[in-house]
């Protein structure tokens, strides 16, 4: 089942009129909304919602031979057109629910009325000092606030019958299901009983079996008067088995699904006051909705636009930075500014480098550790490994030991302890000589930093 | 329903939105295209710096050393002679530089042939020892085969001297 927000989603309030001494003040309250029967006057400057009876409203299911709900929908005033006994053009509608079926159809429940109906409508409320922002429909409000105030059982067949002194009007339906709608005159009873067989069918009128017991809810004026309940209580009666339920307060319970509806989301919403009949109050709100939608849409390109900016301008702030930190750098080592970039700024700077070191390459060296423990660790390691030097040259950046051990792996302790060093050295073996005696060469791969 | 005020927001709307989308397009595109360029800056950054502190630590070490005590050097070969001995290849050759501030590196470089290579080792402990102690900065030493421990050696030995008159 389709469910619709609240009509009057911004409202907290809002007055039901069902006629000038019978009005409904709904007040939302979080999920609920509370109902107090008011008198004229109470209503001033809160949004008045009303109904258009069944006789000028029609709520009509129908199927559209389309799987696609958009298709469908367009599709829609066409099959009205063809439905209607008027044409479309001078016809205001709603869809109040669509749903896709098994058969790759769409179902659509849509409330039709003529123009000059709605507005004869407005009219007589404006008479009355009313401007309706939503124009409900009867016999879907009867129904919908049956089942909030008397909820139905699964499958249950029921018939809210709202009883008024201009009118009968009956909306037919099974479990939650709304089925139909339809005004009879008052007093016609036979009518009535007409109305609800044709929907049902004669076979499901059950007879005793009760699998398709009927429940019938009375509301309305009438509802309260033997003589206009009691033919037909006899005529439900006669139709098969059914209950009998009378409405709380049944005299207000139009006005009450009115308020209800509009303060409330749910299924079956409907406002026949649309498109060029639209209200003040509702087109304003619907502007500012709009506006402010468009608003949004507006500060999120702004806001994207910002942080484009931002992220650019950080970018750029950190290049300029880097560049500021480099050349700065550049300018405390050659002691003059460098206007070079990149790899020419750091060759001047290396040349720079290379001339302090000339200077001061020999203080640095002073706090090394020397170079004699190195030969004296060399020569030591060589004695303990049994290896014979034919040659060993060492400076501060380059190794070469020449010689010859008893084992092919006798100068590894040698290399490893050159490596320790910080010499990346390298070693290099040859094939065993007459004596045994293994040669190797032990030299430095590159200069050490 | 909308008015001409109203498409005339959503035009605004659309017009302010596709910027952005554009702007931010743009900025992806462009920050893209800019890392690669910041991380090499960011590399010749991290090598200037190193050249700065490399400069640094030699700036550090000539403050440290002038903080030593002043002292004239003496020259090595007189230790060399009476530790080592040995039969002398080539003269030594003794250099010198002026580093400034009064400071003055002197380097002497000798070789001589048939030394104990134990001997040799000695004269490099004793010369650290020296008041204004000398490092070795080059050894070659190349066996004969004639007589085992014995060796023809090449040395480079260097001291900064601190002129007293000066400091």
């Amino acid at each position: 089942m389709n469910v619709r927000g609240a009509i009057l989603s911004w409202c907290k309030q809002c007055v039901a009129v069902d006629s000038p001494n019978a009005m409904v003040l709904g007040e939302r309250s979080g999920r609920r909304v509370a109902l107090r029967e008011v008198t004229a006057g109470v209503e001033k400057g809160l949004p008045a919602v009303s109904y258009l009876s069944v006789r000028d409203g029609i709520a009509r299911w129908l199927e559209a031979p389309f799987g696609n709900m958009q298709k469908a929908l367009r599709v829609l005033p066409a099959l009205l057109d063809v439905e209607l006994p008027f044409p479309i053009e001078e016809a205001v509608f709603d869809v109040v629910c669509a749903l896709k079926t098994d058969r790759g159809t769409v179902r659509i429940l849509a409330v039709v009325s003529r123009i000059a109906s709605v507005k004869r409508r407005i009219d007589e409320l404006a008479a009355a000092g009313h401007d309706p922002v939503v124009i409900d429909h009867e016999g879907l409000a009867l129904w919908t606030q049956s089942l909030d105030e008397i909820p139905s059982g699964p499958g249950e067949r029921r018939v809210v019958a709202g009883l008024y002194d201009d009118r009968w009007t009956l909306a037919i339906g099974s479990g939650d299901d709304f089925v139909g709608s339809h005004c009879v005159r008052p007093g016609d009873v036979e009518h009535a009983a007409r109305l609800v067989k044709m929907t049902f069918g004669p076979a499901s009128q059950g007879g005793d079996s009760g699998v398709h017991k009927v429940k019938w809810i009375w509301a309305g004026p009438g509802a309260t008067e033997r003589s206009t309940l009691n033919p037909l209580s006899e005529m439900a009666a006669r139709l098969g088995r059914h209950d009998e339920v009378l409405a709380e307060r049944p005299a207000g319970m139009l006005a009450r699904a009115v308020a209800v509806r509009a303060l409330q989301g749910g299924a079956f919403r409907c406002n026949l006051r649309t498109g060029t009949l639209i209200s003040d109050r509702l087109a304003s709100r619907r502007k500012i909705v709009n506006m402010r939608a468009a608003a949004m849409f507006a500060a999120g390109g702004v806001m994207m636009l910002a942080a484009a900016f931002f992220i650019e301008a950080k970018a750029r702030l950190g290049e300029r930075e880097l560049s500021s930190a480099f050349a700065a750098t550049a300018e405390r080592v050659t002691g003059t500014p460098v206007a070079a970039k990149g790899e020419q700024a750091l060759r001047i700077m290396n040349e720079s480098a290379d001339r302090v070191s000339l200077e001061l390459g020999p203080f640095m060296e002073a706090f090394e550790v020397p170079l004699t423990s190195v030969v004296a660790e060399a020569v030591k390691t060589g004695a303990a490994s049994k290896l014979r030097f034919d040659a060993l040259s060492v400076t501060r950046r380059d190794v070469r030991i020449a010689g010859s051990g008893p084992a092919w792996n006798s100068a590894e302790a040698l290399e490893n302890v050159l490596r320790s060093r910080g010499y990346d050295v390298r070693l290099v073996r040859k094939e065993a000589a007459a004596d045994g005696s293994v040669p190797f060469s032990i030299s430095t791969r590159e200069e050490v930093k | 329903m909308t008015t001409r005020a109203e498409r005339t927001m959503w035009i605004a709307a659309g017009i302010c939105f596709a910027a952005g989308v554009l702007s931010v397009a743009w900025a992806v595109r462009d920050i893209h295209a800019a890392i690669p360029r910041l991380e090499r800056r960011k590399v010749e950054l991290r090598r200037a710096m190193s050249i700065e502190k490399r400069m640094e630590m030699m700036r550090a070490a000539r403050r440290d050393y002038a903080a030593r005590p002043a002292g004239k050097a003496e020259t090595t070969w007189d230790v060399f002679k009476e530790t080592v001995g040995g039969h002398v290849q080539e003269a030594p050759r003794r250099t010198s530089r002026d580093l400034g501030n009064g400071m003055t590196l002197r380097q002497e470089e000798f070789a001589v042939s048939e030394v104990a290579v134990a001997r040799v080792m000695e004269y490099f402990r004793r010369i650290e020892k020296l008041p204004a102690p000398w490092r070795l900065t080059k050894c070659t030493i190349r066996t004969t085969g004639e007589t085992p421990g014995t060796a023809n050696v090449v040395v480079k030995v260097e001291v900064i001297e601190k002129n007293p008159d000066i400091l």
